[in-house]
């Protein structure tokens, strides 16, 4: 079945296309809202993956299994450079509908409260492992995909995938344990430090005007 | 490519390594906020209604042959001393006055240049600098809008509107490709009438049907003439008939003096576009195009009225075999 889906989109079908939105829309939106820690930013990055997914849609290999490790290895790419891709697609972000920023429902907004607390902590937690090692850890454990997977998506080897994981695992382990020193021996720890390493890539959406677009 | 079935870390070790940091929780993607998104891509990847589109090029097919003739026939006439050669006197007349003047040199010049050969194969590169207007929507929604952005932009395109991928790049940066459609391919708009009331007829009818577009049909017209013309390589008697066709939209006015991205003088025609008032700016003494601004008019959520949302120069152009080359 899926091998016929991915023949169908590469032929450019819209109704098989429109299948793999259904069945990937949410676990784009969560690997980027993982990543950005912003709802509307997330949106974005949905939007201008599937519409870069589209556009590269004759790249698919006719073989294989789920198109999930394709499409996010193209969301990693846009949220690398999330400028480049909003100016390739800056008139149909331009149509983006905006979210209403109200959430529908009382008890909706205190569970959002909850994930946004959640989030900010996770979102700093990443920040201190480098962005390679990163974007492993990101689709291997939060976003469930197999090491060859993980590989299919970076464009990588799987020795890599499981290297860079290690690494990250490495690193991490070293932070719990610098972390339960500093506890055990009352030192001083700044606050919420390791987030610089996101600033460069909290890749907000990008909205570009006055750009030929072509 | 990889053939192995999809192995990963076994269920204790994902426990172990998802243990390591405080858990994201598991926000998801709201079915509202799905259907309208989902909407949205669908509208976006729609292919032009294909009924129509035959038709549209049939018409314009039938009409391009008879004016292309006459439009040959003008040329040798007016613009060449009969040798084939390009006569000066267009460049060296007295200076322009009004928009119609200077459109009316600026064509007469482009009608003169030595046409360009572009094969199905090769591509067309151009070389601007930008200053553009960016606006970032950030958390909580805000959108912050920073004027003066700058970039140095490097495009290799297809003269075919579709099927071959072309190639750009920013400040020097690594080559990316482009795909898709190219509205505004060698292909398409060299085929053109080169009569410009007949482009000027045909512009009004597709502007028209543009969805979303909140400003005139003269202002849309101009727009779209200036992304078909200025920065592009095109048979001379089509980019002096699209001169020509600008000169015939109501409220084109000329500007003595105007600057270029790159800080080039010229003389510039002018019209408003929706917020914003656009000028093309060409070199007063070989009516070249140099390149673009344009400043605001009224106050909008881009900035307030005066501000300058962009600018541009073409800084070079040509006809190369390869993406990445550079033309001689």
């Amino acid at each position: 079945m899926e091998s016929s889906l991915r023949a169908r989109i590469r032929a450019g079908d819209q109704a098989a296309f429109a299948q793999i939105f259904d069945e990937d829309a949410g676990v784009v939106y969560r690997h980027a809202l993982r990543v950005l820690g912003d709802r509307a930013a997330a949106e974005d990055i949905v939007s201008l993956t599937f519409l870069e997914a589209w556009r590269l849609r004759e790249r698919i290999r006719p073989d294989g299994e789920s198109l999930r490790p394709w499409l996010l290895g193209i969301a990693t790419n846009v949220l690398r450079n999330t400028g480049r891709a909003a100016r390739r697609h800056r008139a149909a972000l331009a149509r983006l509908p905006r979210g209403d920023a109200l959430p529908d429902f009382a008890d909706d907004l205190v569970g959002r409260m909850a994930d946004a607390d959640r989030l900010a902590a996770a979102q700093a937690a990443l920040g201190r492992l480098r962005k390679a090692d990163r974007e492993v850890f990101l689709l291997v454990v939060w976003s469930g995909l197999g090491y060859a997977e993980t590989a299919e998506a970076l464009g990588v080897s799987v020795g890599t995938v499981r290297s860079r994981l290690s690494r990250a695992r490495k690193r991490l382990r070293e932070l719990t344990d610098a972390e339960l020193r500093a506890q055990k021996g009352g030192g001083e720890r700044e606050p919420g430090v390791p987030l610089g390493q996101l600033d460069g890539d909290r890749a907000e959406a990008v909205r570009l005007t006055q750009e030929r677009y072509r | 490519m990889s053939v192995t079935p999809p192995q990963g870390p076994n269920p204790a070790e994902r426990a172990e390594l998802a243990g390591l940091l405080p858990a994201p929780g598991d926000p998801d993607l709201s079915g509202s906020r799905h259907r309208l998104l989902k909407e949205h891509l669908m509208l976006e990847i729609q292919e032009p209604a294909p009924t129509r589109r035959p038709r549209r090029r049939l018409a314009v097919a039938a009409l391009a042959v008879p004016l292309a003739a006459a439009a040959v026939a003008g040329a040798v006439a007016v613009g060449t001393d009969g040798g084939g050669r390009p006569r000066p006197v267009a460049v060296d007349g007295p200076a322009p006055r009004n928009a119609a003047m200077l459109l009316d040199r600026i064509s007469l010049v482009a009608a003169n240049k030595p046409a360009v050969t572009v094969r199905d194969d090769q591509f067309i590169y151009t070389k601007t600098k930008q200053i553009y207007t960016e606006i970032v929507t950030g958390r909580d929604r805000k959108r912050t809008v920073t004027h003066g952005k700058h970039a140095v932009r490097e495009a290799w395109v297809s003269p075919l509107p579709t099927g071959v991928d072309g190639m750009m790049r920013e400040n020097g940066g690594p080559l990316d490709g482009v795909t898709g459609e190219n509205v505004y391919s060698y292909k398409r708009v060299s085929a053109f009438p080169t009569d410009p009331d007949a482009i000027l007829r045909r512009i009004y009818r597709e502007r028209k049907n543009r969805k979303g577009d909140d400003q005139s049909k003269e202002g849309l017209a101009f727009d779209e003439i200036g992304k078909l013309v200025n920065e592009s390589i095109l048979p001379p008697g089509v980019t002096a008939a699209l001169y020509r066709a600008a000169a015939r939209i109501p409220g084109v006015v000329m500007v003595p003096d105007a600057v270029d991205a790159a800080g080039r003088h010229g003389v510039a025609v002018s019209r408003v576009t929706g917020a914003g008032r656009t000028e093309w700016i060409f070199d007063r003494k070989t009516f070249a195009y140099l390149g673009s601004r344009t400043v605001l008019v009224k106050d909008t959520d881009e900035g307030r009225k005066g501000t300058l949302i962009g600018h541009s120069a073409l800084l070079a152009s040509g006809v190369v075999d390869k993406p990445g080359q550079l033309p001689r």
